[in-house]
């Protein structure tokens, strides 16, 4: 928590001015009963009239001054607690955007957006409570028991005495009652579950026939969690009334000791009434710090989980005297590559030679989980090899200019993502000015330009967040034609044509072919339909090439790879 | 979807009902929280005849004299009093030494007495409200629950799960938490704010005039900004939700963020929101912190009135320092109920609407009633009879229009078609999960509509591509169609489904617990839990939908096995994405815009030269 908070360093004259609001504030709230008590002595005792007005009227300018320096608090505390989480938010932003899939995979990507939104925004709502309410109690409290010192020492020892009494009992009845409600929190979310898994699994669970079971298994999780929750109010229903208690018990004992000194003339009775008021004051404000207890815990996990991310460095970064060669032919060669995932002890791919010549189609087929996505990914750095050289036109691709190397690429990932904007925003994603011409070329090799016309606003029909507007097929062609835009020579598509059916993914295979001349294409599939015609086809099994050639030769060479052209290519009476 | 029944009640009434089976816990916690409100109200009262009796002690001091108006309510039940003092509230008890304060202690053990007293009450009030308040969500969360079971299938196939779930936790919850504040907050501030209003004028009406001035400027104050506050904090959740998708989306993209080039687009795009929300969020956090401050001020102002006012009543003979002293305590209590009243307020607003919501998902149409003399089968040949189908997800748009076929028992049929054809809404006919717009569908010669759905359904076994586990264990998921199945059924079940094997390498073996969406299995290990599920219910016809999407060519080969192994023997349906597996089903179906258009089998449908064998061709040539 403490280390996120450096980042409040830029606000610090800021804060210091907050800092200062806060005791003209606290100041203020104190001064109110002091001013009373002198108009009860000097001006009620006395019957002086004037004297009653002149306090009267100082204290409308006190108050007018508490109230105006507590909106300055108000507005300093939001100013800069929301600069400061705006700051953070930024800053997370930018570094997360230096992550590759090394550190996806380490944090995980719902726990990157939760920890960039939501987190920051507890972390936000705390700070805010603890610059208004929780710095406010201390001041109050050491305030409000120095100026009861100076009207009698007697009675200041009864608020020295109710203070930790209060301090002790706040602590007992949280810290019984925090345990209780983590573990509501956790059966609410068991109820919830069972809810959800009632809604997702709607008819599996009447294919069953298990809905009274259900409803049993519900009732019970509700139940459990009823009965949680009814403890846990109930402690904290014994809160309030106790912390009145004391207080008011405390009042009984001013009044008790203060009437004492009053008849025996060393104070009066307005001395009596402020203290008493004092004491309202003080148990307020430590009432409202007893929040920190309730904030701070979940909050400083917040704090705790975008530092851990702030503290990741990334793995994948720009080499220091980063090169842009010359040279653009598209060669890509892989020399004895091994790729380990994290600290995993088997390499995910090890041994991986081949060169992927200009002009030529080279595909990768295997199994899931055989590592054939492993293998292509190294070739625009989403990753680094564990050993051996990656290299694009003759060069390692650990010594390129990052954004370089990835201009000489256009890669299809297997999830195609699109973005929030419109179709043309979509297409022309690396280079915002594509003439219209070159956008609905590559619309056509995508074979998109058919079912893009149809649309009502044509190129510039909106695609909703995450692209899910549009049909999976759809997205992977215009995800394709994303590709097809750029000014690449090596074009590499990760089981890029999964979702088109058999005509389609011919038609988009062959119009890449045709456009894509001199450039290099390296396809990885799951199905040999896609593949057979390439110029090269690696047979991947286990994280290792099995088998290279083309599909004829691997008929004959590689029984893996004939099983797979079997199972899928099995003519009319063949089974499975 | 929603029809509204012509008679609604509000939905604020409908939530009070909630409360009627609690019925005496609500008067008791009611009676509760008044007396102690009265209790709590009258301390400040006591507390200023104590420094009343304070003052004129000082004076007794100084003259002698001292006394006490026996007619004051608060020293009226102190029969010790009465006794020192005569009827003109002269006090004539033995003389008194300096510190000795027979009367004030007295007045002190009254005060505590009726401190503890408020305490006690209070305390029950709030105790009794969460007891009630809990039970009262409980009922509601058990009717919604019921409602999910009840809910035709059509419901959940035309909302989304997240507005389905959003209705039934998100709600809820909302619900739930702000009742019991809403229950305790606002009785005791209304009941402290009427009290306090009256004790003030009972004590002196002028002083009390300005308590009435500062309380309905101060409710306004307050709720003026509580308005104003809403509207900036709308604009933070609007912010927030928009940097929220675009967060979410760019993580998801991040690799075609790189890929393109197109990270510093991204940043700057990132950096105008988040200036946004920055504003937004500023502005709604600045709004709600001067509610404390302006309430405050409104409070002081009247502080301060008091202290002026009184000053001079007092020093006029009309008034006396302890009424001083109790005013100024009530103008402190006022800030507090009137803050918490604007809140709930707000708050309430919030909750009716999410109540208004639950009520809604409370209130759709359920499944019609089953019949009376239902037809019960035990077991089944495995026969059945499609006479005349005519179905429609709406009435204005009929599907099937008049589909006949006959499956024998044993058979195999499958079930193909281009993808949106309708191959699932023969599944959801055949389980009963939706009802024939006409003609019927017949069991061994039963009709389903004559069985009960549970009777219809526990003939048929699933196994389905959505491998919906639940969170439990791997053995309770296997007998989830079978309860009663024994250990070694169930493991029996798994090792026919080829499952066996890999539960064994898990750590807890058959005890492993299922996690949410079961992340610790792969997708294939999922499907062949399904199988072995199907196994153990032992089911008389079955259906099946081909799974082998994202599933590795060894586990594959174990699911088909499996799948021959669990229909042998046994009626089948089978959805067929791949044509390869059901080239030798003794019919198969097939479906185009929702209709059946072919059957026959392979070699029949090849010659027909119709859709399947245009599917044929488009698969394998």
């Amino acid at each position: 928590m403490l280390k996120l908070y450096r980042g409040l360093k830029p606000y610090g004259k800021q804060l210091l001015l907050m800092v200062l609001l806060l005791f003209v504030q606290a100041f203020s709230m104190l001064m109110l009963p002091s001013m009373m008590s002198l108009i009860i002595d000097r001006g009620v005792v006395q019957g002086d009239m004037n004297y009653i007005v002149t306090a009267g009227v100082i204290m409308i300018c006190i108050t007018l001054a508490g109230s105006a320096s507590a909106i300055g608090v108000g507005y300093f505390a939001s100013k800069v607690a929301v600069g400061f989480c705006t700051d953070t938010r930024k800053k997370l932003f930018r570094h997360i955007g230096r992550f590759t899939l090394e550190e996806f995979d380490r944090v995980g990507t719902s726990s990157l957006t939760t920890r960039s939104t939501n987190d920051i925004l507890q972390v936000q709502n705390f700070t805010i409570m603890l610059f208004r309410v929780i710095i406010l109690a201390p001041i109050m409290c050491i305030g409000g028991i120095a100026l009861a010192f100076q009207k009698n020492s007697t009675l200041a020892m009864v608020l020295v005495v109710c203070m930790p009494v209060i301090v002790v009992f706040l602590v007992l009845v949280l810290r019984s009652a925090f345990p209780l409600f983590r573990s509501m929190q956790s059966k609410l979310d068991k109820v919830n579950l069972v809810i959800r898994e009632n809604i997702t699994g709607v008819r599996v669970v009447r294919a069953f026939t298990a809905e009274q079971r259900e409803e049993k298994r519900f009732e019970a999780a509700n139940e459990d969690m009823t009965q949680t929750s009814t403890k846990s109010q109930v402690k904290v229903s014994t809160l309030m009334p106790l912390l009145m208690l004391i207080i008011n018990l405390g009042t009984v004992a001013v009044v008790w000791f203060g009437g004492q000194q009053i008849s025996m003339g060393v104070i009066q009775v307005g001395d009596m009434m402020a203290l008493i008021q004092y004491l309202m004051l003080i148990m307020y404000a430590l009432v409202m710090m007893s929040l920190i207890f309730a904030l701070m815990p979940r909050a400083s996990v917040c704090a705790e989980r975008i530092m851990e991310v702030l503290e990741i460095e990334p793995v994948i970064t720009d080499a220091k005297d980063a090169k842009i060669p010359e040279k653009k032919t598209g060669t890509v060669e892989f020399r004895d590559v091994t790729l380990t995932y994290g600290n995993s002890d088997t390499p995910a791919v090890s041994g991986i030679s081949f060169t992927a010549m200009p002009g030529q189609t080279t595909a990768l087929i295997g199994a899931t989980g055989s590592g054939k996505s492993s293998v292509i990914c190294m070739i625009p750095r989403l990753r680094d090899p564990a050993q051996g050289t990656v290299l694009v036109d003759g060069v390692d691709v650990r010594e390129y200019d990052l954004a370089a190397l990835r201009r000489r690429i256009a890669y299809v990932p297997q999830k195609s993502n699109l973005f929030a904007g419109t179709i043309r925003s979509n297409i022309a994603f690396s280079n915002e000015n594509l003439s219209d011409e070159k956008m609905k070329r590559a619309a056509r090799i995508a074979q998109a330009d058919d079912f893009i016309s149809k649309k009502e606003l044509g190129y510039d029909d909106p695609v909703a967040e995450g692209g899910t507007n549009v049909s999976g097929g759809q997205r992977q062609r215009l995800a394709i034609a994303r590709a097809m835009a750029t000014d690449a020579n090596i074009f590499v598509f990760d089981d890029s044509f999964s979702a088109l059916d058999f005509k389609t993914d011919a038609a988009v295979r062959q119009a890449i072919r045709e456009n894509t001349q001199d450039a290099t294409v390296i396809i990885v599939a799951q199905r040999v339909g896609t593949i057979m015609n390439a110029d090269k086809i690696l047979v991947m099994d286990e994280g290792k090439i099995i088998g290279e050639g083309t599909h004829e030769e691997l008929l004959r060479t590689c029984d893996i790879y004939a099983q797979i052209a079997r199972t899928q290519l099995a003519g009319g009476g063949g089974e499975e | 979807m929603s029809r509204k029944s012509p008679k609604k009640d509000s939905a604020a009434k409908r939530l009070v009902g909630y409360f009627k089976p609690y019925g005496k816990k609500v008067v008791f916690l009611l009676i509760c929280a008044i007396v102690g409100v009265v209790f709590l109200i009258t301390g400040p009262r006591v507390l200023g005849t104590a420094t009343n009796v304070i003052t004129m002690r000082a004076q007794y001091n100084q003259t002698g004299e001292l006394s006490l108006d026996v007619n004051n309510p608060e020293l009226a039940g102190i029969e010790k009093i009465r006794e020192n003092v005569d009827a003109e509230g002269n006090y004539v008890g033995p003389p008194l030494k300096a510190g000795e304060m027979p009367v004030l202690k007295m007045v002190l053990m009254l005060l505590v007495a009726i401190y503890g007293l408020s305490a006690f009450f209070t305390y029950l009030q709030q105790k009794i409200t969460a007891q009630v308040a809990q039970r009262a969500m409980f009922d509601l969360r058990e009717n919604v629950d019921r409602k999910i079971q009840r809910l035709p299938l059509n419901y959940y196939d035309t909302h989304t799960h997240g507005d389905v779930l959003s209705r039934t936790t998100t709600d809820i919850e909302t619900i739930s938490t702000s009742l019991q504040q809403i229950m305790t907050q606002l009785l005791t501030a209304v009941f402290t704010i009427i009290g306090i209003v009256v004790m003030m004028f009972t004590l002196n009406w002028q002083m009390a005039l300005i308590a009435l001035v500062v309380l309905p400027a101060a409710l306004f104050v307050c709720s003026r900004i509580a308005k104003k506050s809403q509207k900036f904090f709308q604009g933070q959740q609007q912010g927030l939700g928009a940097v929220n998708s675009y967060v979410e989306e760019h993580y998801a993209g991040h690799d075609v963020l790189k890929l393109y080039g197109a990270e510093d687009r991204a940043q700057h795009e990132f950096d105008e929101m988040n200036d946004t929300l920055n504003e937004n969020a500023r502005r709604a956090q600045f709004a709600s912190s001067i509610m404390m401050p302006a309430t405050n001020l409104v409070g002081n102002l009247g502080y301060v009135g008091i202290c002026i006012l009184g000053g001079f009543l007092t020093a006029g003979g009309s008034l006396t320092i302890g009424a001083i002293q109790a005013f100024l305590q009530y103008m402190q209590q006022f800030t507090q109920p009137i803050i918490q009243t604007s809140n709930i307020v707000n708050m309430m607003q919030s909750t009716l609407a999410a109540a208004e919501r639950v009520f809604e998902f409370l209130d759709e149409p359920e499944i019609p009633a089953e019949k009376e003399d239902a037809v019960h089968i035990g077991k089944t040949e495995g026969h059945i009879t499609f006479e005349h189908v005519k179905f429609g997800y709406s009435p204005d748009r009929i599907l099937i229009t008049d589909m006949n076929a006959e499956i024998r028992h044993g058979q195999k049929v499958g079930i193909c078609g281009p993808t949106g054809a309708g191959k699932t809404t023969l599944i959801n006919l055949l389980m009963r999960f939706y009802d024939l717009s006409g003609g019927a569908i017949k069991i061994d010669g039963v009709d389903t509509t004559d069985m009960t759905r549970q009777n219809v359904r526990s003939l048929f076994g699933m196994v389905l591509q959505d491998t919906w586990l639940y969170s439990a264990s791997i053995r309770d998921n296997i007998r989830y169609g079978r309860p009663e199945a024994t250990d070694e059924e169930v493991e029996d079940a798994c090792k026919m489904a080829n499952a066996d094997y890999f539960i064994r390498t898990l750590p807890e073996g058959y005890d492993t617990m299922i996690d949410e969406s079961a992340g610790n299995l792969s997708s294939g290990q999922k499907q062949l839990l399904t199988i072995a599920r199907a196994f153990c219910a032992n089911p008389q016809i079955l259906i099946l939908d081909e799974a082998t999407s994202s599933v590795d060519t060894r586990t594959e080969k174990l699911m088909t096995d499996a799948m021959k192994k669990l229909t042998a023997g046994r009626t089948n349906f089978q959805i067929a994405h791949r044509l390869s597996t059901i080239f030798d089903a003794d019919l198969i179906l097939v479906l185009k815009d929702g209709d059946l258009v072919e059957q026959g089998t392979h070699g029949e449908l090849m010659e027909l030269g119709g859709v399947y064998a245009a599917l044929y061709n488009s698969q394998f040539s």
